[in-house]
């Protein structure tokens, strides 16, 4: 049996004389291995140093999804809560970091499932976004309208725009940073359909930034 | 290579996983083709600005307050548990099986004569009270050692429907429940206003409240004297007039749990304190308000005005719960006008 290493996503640090665990020719060490075992033994400040760890990606990931601060913070809340609820119950058939994320992302879909949150309603974020009431780096000087703000304020209103189905994945691949095999184990999909929905959320963040892509100075290194 | 697998291959293309021979074939068909060309430089722009967004930073003390909610939720559950233990013990035979054997015996020496003095029927209209001080109260709560006395009261009740309230003295036990109280939402979902019931108004200054359906217990809140265990039978929903009477009561007790409508007022008062207190509710507890809130808004025709403060509200959160009152009143009202129809 051949194994390969996982192609992105954070480098798991190798402990000297531990086996590593296999599963569907994946090799996997898990960074959080000791924390997670002293934490099963009921030592809590193991389980908040995990929080420690992972609050940023998770953070990150639901600031995307959900598109305002306060949102996600409740959201990646419920996160940490639901793993510390059900969270020792992990086996270690995946790295700890996928497990992680793939509770957040259920919380970020349950949550704008509960909420019913409709397209207009979307519509109406993006709006208030344009107009700069959620987002801190929105622009409200004419000035700044060709700044890095601009660009940001743009990038995060369209990735609003899409549906979460698509959002997901482009987050997860694009900026989090995570491979194909392990956004489908988050996600709960086949790796042809990640990259099948990256390639549509690609397309429309295109047509929808399509104006910005042509103002800016990005050089394609084709 | 054509239009078309030139689109299929586009993410391979660039995260440069293409075989040798195929990107040949790609590279060749952008040297041709303007319209892939610029799309593919498109997509590779779009990637790089996603790449560029910057890393939102953690809310200050994010983890310090999560660990603050697992540890409150921790004593909370293991409040529950250790009272889920108690219920146990009780209920478990080496426990119930002499309670009963005892209960017989002394059914068998008293029964015969004291009770049967002790009731005594007032009037021809179904009203009687039991009135031996040390009576089956305790028997009847489950508690041993509670002094009290318990009544049967026809008149303020639905007609037929009786109901039994049992007055523990505290210095045996306050009939109350300790940790937190019962969720406000629980409250108000489906809570039925309580027929007002002297004795409970006696005590508190308001009823007690029992769940729709079947029989049921309800606690009231720890007052200053006395618990009141009201055991109900089913019963048939309280008129209007039954409400106003609650209202009227003399409010004594300072904990009472305020009513629908004054959950409403204070909603439309004060939105953001409202999403305050929605933030430290869970999320299915946060739907139940939604839900009953909507339904008593659109059952007052106030849903407009409530939709219409949660709107003008600085607070983002309480902008989108206007929409979420919206949506939920919206479908309540069409299901009306469906039921009409």
């Amino acid at each position: 049996m051949t194994f390969e290493m996982v192609e992105r996503g954070p480098a798991a640090a190798v402990e000297p004389g531990t086996p590593p665990r296999r599963r569907r020719g994946v090799m996997i060490e898990d960074p959080d291995a000791d924390l997670i075992r002293r934490w099963k033994e009921g030592d809590d400040s193991a389980f908040e140093e995990l929080v420690r760890r992972h609050q940023q990606r998770v953070f990150g990931l639901l600031m995307r999804m959900m598109g305002t601060r306060e949102e996600a913070e409740d959201v990646a809340q419920e996160t940490f809560l639901s793993l510390h609820r059900h969270g020792r119950r992990f086996r270690g058939d995946s790295r700890f970091s996928t497990f992680v994320y793939r509770v957040a992302a259920n919380a970020a879909l349950n949550r704008r499932r509960t909420l019913g949150r409709s397209r207009a309603r979307i519509a109406k974020l993006a709006v208030r976004q344009a107009a700069g009431d959620d987002l801190p780096y929105s622009p409200r000087d004419p000035e700044d309208a060709t700044s890095g703000m601009e660009l940001t304020s743009r990038v995060r209103e369209a990735l609003q725009k899409l549906t979460p189905a698509l959002r997901m994945p482009v987050v997860l691949y694009d900026i989090e940073g995570l491979a194909y095999a392990e956004i489908g184990e988050v996600l709960g999909i086949a790796e042809g359909t990640v990259k099948s929905r990256i390639h549509r959320a690609r397309q429309a963040l295109r047509v929808e930034l399509k104006g910005l892509l042509g103002a800016s100075d990005e050089e394609s290194s084709l | 290579m054509n239009h078309s697998e030139v689109h299929d291959s586009m993410a391979d293309y660039l995260e440069g996983h293409l075989p040798l021979e195929r990107r040949a074939l790609f590279d060749a068909h952008l040297d041709d083709c303007e319209e892939c060309l610029s799309e593919i430089r498109d997509v590779q722009r779009t990637i790089t600005l996603l790449k560029s967004l910057p890393e939102p930073e953690v809310p200050t003390g994010f983890s310090d307050s999560v660990m603050h909610r697992i540890r409150e939720s921790e004593g909370n559950s293991s409040w529950a548990g250790t009272l889920g233990e108690a219920f146990r013990l009780l209920i478990s035979p080496r426990v119930l099986v002499p309670a009963s054997v005892a209960m017989i015996a002394l059914g068998i020496v008293f029964g015969t004569g004291q009770v049967e003095d002790a009731l005594k029927v007032s009037d021809a209209q179904g009203r009687f009270a039991y009135e031996n001080e040390s009576l089956e109260a305790a028997a009847l709560a489950g508690i041993s050692g509670a002094r009290g006395s318990s009544e049967v009261k026809g008149e303020d009740r639905v007609r037929g429907l009786p109901s039994i309230q049992i007055t523990i003295q505290p210095n045996q036990w306050h009939g109350s429940l300790p940790g937190p109280v019962r969720n406000p939402a629980f409250e108000l979902a489906e809570r039925t206003p309580v027929f007002p019931n002297q004795l409970a108004r006696d005590a508190f200054g308001f009823g007690g409240s029992v769940q729709r359906g079947n029989p049921s217990f309800a606690f009231s809140r720890p007052s200053h004297r006395s618990g009141v265990l009201q055991v109900a039978a089913p019963t048939a929903k309280p008129g209007p007039e039954r409400l106003g009477a609650g209202a009227e009561a003399p409010i004594q007790a300072a904990e009472r749990q305020p009513s629908a409508d004054e959950w409403l007022a204070r909603l439309r008062d004060s939105p953001e304190s409202f999403v305050s207190l929605l933030n430290n509710s869970t999320l299915a507890e946060q739907e139940l308000w939604v839900a009953n809130l909507a339904r008593h808004a659109v059952k007052r025709g106030e849903l407009e005005d409530v939709v219409a403060a949660l709107r003008e509200s600085p607070n983002a959160k309480a902008n989108l719960l206007a929409e979420n009152f919206a949506s939920v009143g919206r479908g309540l009202i069409a299901d009306r006008s469906g039921v009409n129809d």
